[in-house]
């Protein structure tokens, strides 16, 4: 795999998890970014034993970590930025010109529903629900990207999919 | 009812990750359980939803920006293969020209080495 079809097949796929460890599409964009780049500077590395995917995504997760780490509260809680992209800002991504303008307000409002209702799930739950329900990763998959045991996978997909289905509800009921 | 299932064992259900015994206990607990039942359905309607939605697009400036990154190294791959190339040509024109000029090339070497050994032998003949 060339460094131009590892961007070109996975930038959308490790943009999607970082917005969901990162919580907001600026912090997002930043992870994503040191995810990749990394990637590509490893690239001749990579023997091609494992999917690049997981590879690619374990290095994302690494790098958010060492963000957290040293960036603090803003990056572990994800959503409650500093610099006012929280849950209830609107995403700043411009609209794709190809879907009609209605789907895409459709999809915005519906983007920033999930936003809402993953706001008070740890990013690495968040980061769990997108590995099994978009990527369609195994437990042990999940497992070997978080670095946690396959048991607190289980609990960690039960607890986002437990607030999703709660925000609904709520939506739902008002 | 008394709940003899633990939560988890809804995300187990849902991604089909249950052993056969469990599966079964769970399968017999959600039989006679109303309750769990309609957890089981909002989670599943949860997962399908989050499912539909997809994948987040990428900024197009990061993707811009990542794309260039990805290219550079290629660039200076080729740049190095074209100085090679360059120098293996100037190399290879040289032994052309060389060849060519072989025979002149040679008399001048003989009339040096001719020089350089009459010099010797004067320098060692006995006086």
């Amino acid at each position: 795999m060339t460094p131009d079809e590892l961007v070109e097949s996975y930038l959308d796929r490790a943009y999607t998890l970082c917005l969901r460890l990162a919580g907001n599409p600026a912090d997002a964009s930043d992870l994503a970014q040191d995810a990749m780049l990394r990637a590509i500077q490893a690239l001749p590395g990579f023997r091609g034993e494992s999917d690049p995917g997981t590879w690619l995504y374990r290095i994302a997760v690494n790098c958010w970590k060492n963000k957290a780490a040293s960036a603090g509260e803003r990056w572990r809680k994800g959503l409650a930025s500093l610099d006012g992209a929280g849950p209830d800002a609107p995403a700043p991504d411009p609209p794709a010109p190809d879907p009609p303008i209605d789907r895409e307000l459709e999809r915005q409002e519906e983007s920033a529903e999930i936003d809402r209702a993953l706001a008070d799930v740890a990013a690495e739950d968040r980061a769990a629900l997108v590995l099994r329900e978009l990527e369609d990763k195994s437990y042990e998959e999940i497992a070997a990207i978080l670095e946690v045991p396959v048991g607190t996978v289980k609990s960690r997909l039960h607890r986002a999919r437990a607030a999703l289905a709660r925000a609904w509800e709520r939506s739902h009921a008002a | 009812m008394p709940h003899e299932i633990e939560p988890e064992d809804l995300a187990g259900v849902i991604d089909e990750r249950l052993s056969p015994e469990r599966g079964a206990a769970v399968s017999a607990h959600l039989a006679g359980c109303a309750d769990c039942r309609r957890d089981l359905e909002s989670l599943r309607q949860a997962s399908a939803r989050f499912k539909a939605h997809g994948l987040a697009k990428a900024p197009a400036e990061l993707r811009a920006k990542l794309l260039q990154a990805a290219r550079r190294p290629a660039e200076k791959r080729s740049t190095a293969l074209q100085y090679v190339l360059v120098l293996g040509g100037a190399l290879l024109v040289l032994l052309l020209v060389g060849r060519a000029f072989k025979p002149q090339v040679s008399n001048v070497f003989n009339q040096i080495m001719g020089m350089v050994s009459g010099a010797a032998q004067g320098v060692s003949a006995p006086r």
